[in-house]
């Protein structure tokens, strides 16, 4: 299914569900979203900060997307640059040194993909700039930077995004929704893990260019793991339970790949929220097999919103049942019927789930969230809840591995406690 | 009006429950205790679970007495009660045996004497003293598959009945139901037992009050409307299974005995002896002529 496809069936799904009372207040106007002429007359501006690998998986998808032009292209590592330039048609303005790119005066926003340690200066300074901002997850690399960072949207009223892009994805609002309104009970254990089986490891074509190409495995510029995969999925966890984790405990090493790399190559959290309930989270390297997942368990049944299914603990009601509930409820004396065609004896009942979602998408909500945010620049929108799912996301995962290292329960401090 | 539905998995199938004149509250507290009663007996007496009290029976009871709880006990002692009533036709003691045809065909003719020969109920001993049962046959294994609904719904009526609830309709799968006092809008609970060829084609109704009806059938209708045999219907006398299409419905009072004869007079409808009371009992069969219309016959 191409993009626009997939766009238009989640423009017709999701008017409803983004439109009510639950979500519709944070996100972008749909029916202006939905309307191709209109938005090419507002073509919003972009630059681009960051055009290696994540930067350029944006950009195929802003290329996809009427109505947003990269007008500027941004990187300090020369083939990504020119990568970046040559994907916008050699149109785009390059620069090596992102100050430089703030001082256009004809772009309205930017979006930010560069390694974790340069979140927060380059967001600060852009949106101190002027320039609406959406930046990659997880937000930044300390407590402190995300603090500052969410002031900084405070001081300039600037659109600050975060790259959340489950929050666009139609499958995953539909379950919030549905999760929302109590069909799994009140949510008491959630757990999620990222599998994955190989070195994270990029090719490193000159010597001594290790630590800036393979920056997701030093501290200095990354915290591996819990920032770079696990930060979405405690944010879909917070965002299910409208809170955020109180206390962390866990475990973290490098068990697998001994290779000079610095950031554990396994983490396993336990996360606890204010009402007791918990997220159980791993995340590893060195096995594949079950992929990832997120599996959201309450008295009533159970989501894996990756599959994209529910599973009830309690089975449909069965066909005679149901017709019989409808006759008393209408006043209605008619037999229940039993032994009919479609009945089998003695067979049991397999739970096989139900879809939660019946169309298949490609676009796991990137694409959306670039349309997104365009739409947010052009209402001039910006979204305080989306800002607090990433912040409260990220600084989740930062304790995480403070936890690791301190051996001990770290509690979510109250200095950073919006 | 106020009524009540919960359901769940339970005992390899779906248990459904409507409660009639209950609050949301007292149904929660209802399905809880029914759910716990049923979350022990499933303990005991499952054949899926592995750590199950009858599977550990079935894997020691051989040559060695095996002391057992008392929900075992009664259900051991009930099989038996019912292989002597049946003239042994219900016979839950041949787990191994899979029919003549078997069910997957992996079984031999040879195969199936020897496991005649060394299997069935009749080679069970109880022991009241001291409750144990010990196994006289190397190829005995009892099945809970045609008795242990009919227990769970016995629990099921003792919740209902010491809860004082006056009117309910429990399922087991749709082939097991209690109907505990009456229909709100009616002075019994109607059901109707359908031929399985004709959609929505009433074969018979039955009235029930303070019943239970059990419906057995050897088989079922596919999409394309041909019959395909389960091939789990066997005669434990002869091996021989049952594929023809047929179900055999059993009311009464005890849900235990529903479900037991209804099963047992699918194989045999003569299997029962002439003193049997039938006093509050109803049994009828619903067959097919060659052009697959129904006639329904009664039994007792």
């Amino acid at each position: 299914m191409t993009y626009k496809q997939s766009r238009r069936i989640f423009l017709q799904k999701t008017a409803l569900l983004t439109g009510g009372l639950f979500l519709g207040s944070h996100f972008p106007d749909i029916r202006t979203l939905a309307n191709d002429q209109e938005n090419m007359a507002n073509t919003v501006r972009l630059g681009i900060i960051g055009s290696g690998s994540r930067g350029q998986y944006l950009m195929t998808h802003i290329n996809l997307i009427p109505g947003i032009e990269i007008v500027a292209v941004c990187d300090n590592y020369q083939p990504n640059l020119d990568k970046g330039v040559e994907m916008t048609g050699g149109k785009a303005e390059a620069f090596n040194d992102y100050r430089k790119l703030l001082e256009k005066k004809n772009i309205d926003g930017v979006i930010i993909a560069t390694p974790l340690h340069l979140h927060a200066v380059i967001s600060i300074d852009s949106l101190k700039a002027g320039f609406h901002v959406f930046c990659e997850k997880a937000m930044a690399k300390t407590p402190a930077e995300c603090l500052a960072m969410y002031n900084a949207q405070l001081e300039t009223g600037k659109i600050l995004l975060i790259g959340h892009q489950r929050m666009f994805n139609p499958r995953y609002l539909k379950a919030f929704e549905m999760i929302n309104r109590g069909q799994l009970g009140d949510i008491t254990q959630i757990r999620a893990y990222w599998h994955r089986n190989n070195d994270w490891r990029r090719e490193v074509p000159e010597t001594g260019l290790e630590r800036e190409i393979n920056w997701r495995l030093y501290w200095d510029y990354s915290e591996g793991l819990m920032t770079e995969l696990g930060s979405h999925q405690i944010q879909v966890a917070n965002f299910i339970k409208k809170d955020f984790p109180r206390r962390v405990t866990g475990t973290g090493s490098i068990n697998y790949w001994h290779d000079g790399r610095e950031v554990f190559d396994n983490v396993n959290m336990v996360y606890e929220y204010s009402d007791g309930s918990s997220l159980i989270y791993d995340s590893m390297i060195s096995n594949a097999h079950y992929g990832y997942e997120e599996q959201i368990m309450g008295p009533k049944g159970t989501m894996e919103l990756e599959a994209g299914k529910m599973y009830s603990e309690n089975p449909p009601p069965a066909p005679g049942i149901l017709q019989l509930l409808n006759n008393i409820e209408h006043e209605i004396f008619d037999p229940l019927p039993l032994g009919g065609k479609s009945w089998i004896p003695e067979t049991a009942v397999k739970e096989k789930g139900e879809y939660i979602y019946e169309v298949d998408l490609e676009d796991d909500g990137t694409a959306l969230e670039m349309e997104g945010f365009a739409q947010m620049i052009r209402e001039n929108r910006h979204s305080d809840v989306l800002l607090r799912e990433a912040y409260y996301a990220a600084i989740a995962a930062l304790l995480g591995n403070m936890a690791i290292k301190k051996g001990e329960v770290v509690t979510f401090p109250e200095e950073y406690i919006l | 009006m106020n009524t009540q539905y919960r359901n769940f998995f339970s005992m390899g199938t779906r248990l459904d429950a409507v409660f009639i004149n209950v609050n949301e509250k007292h149904a929660d507290n209802l399905i809880y205790r029914i759910k716990n009663d049923l979350n022990k007996l499933e303990n005991v007496l499952s054949i899926y679970k592995t750590d199950s009290e009858l599977s550990m029976l079935n894997r020691t009871a051989y040559k060695k007495d095996t002391a057992v709880s008392p929900d075992l006990y009664e259900a051991v002692r009930l099989c038996l009660d019912y292989y002597k009533l049946t003239n042994g036709v219900f016979d839950a003691g041949r787990a191994k045996l899979t029919g003549s045809s078997g069910r997957d065909g992996r079984n031999t003719q040879r195969d199936n004497s020897t496991l005649m020969e060394s299997s069935g109920i009749g080679l069970v001993e109880i022991n009241e003293k001291d409750k144990s049962i010990r196994y006289h046959g190397k190829n005995v294994k009892i099945d809970s598959g045609g008795f242990g609904k009919g227990l769970a719904m016995k629990k099921v009526k003792n919740v209902l009945i010491s809860e004082g609830l006056g009117n309910a309709l429990i399922s087991f799968g749709e082939s097991l139901i209690l109907a505990m006092g009456k229909h709100p809008h009616g002075n019994y609970w109607p059901v109707a037992v359908e031929g399985i060829f004709q959609k929505q084609s009433v074969a018979r109704v039955a009235s029930l009050v303070d019943q239970s009806i059990s419906t057995s059938g050897t088989g079922f209708v596919d999409v394309s409307g041909v019959f395909r045999p389960s091939f789990n219907i066997f005669d434990p006398r002869t091996g021989n299974t049952i594929n023809d299409p047929m179900t055999v419905s059993f009311i009464s009072d005890d849900p235990i005995e529903a479900e037991i004869l209804s099963t047992s007079l699918l194989i045999d409808r003569g299997c029962l002896p002439e003193v049997f009371d039938t006093s509050g009992k109803e049994a009828f069969a619903v067959i097919y002529d060659n052009d697959m219309n129904f006639i329904v016959r009664e039994i007792l």
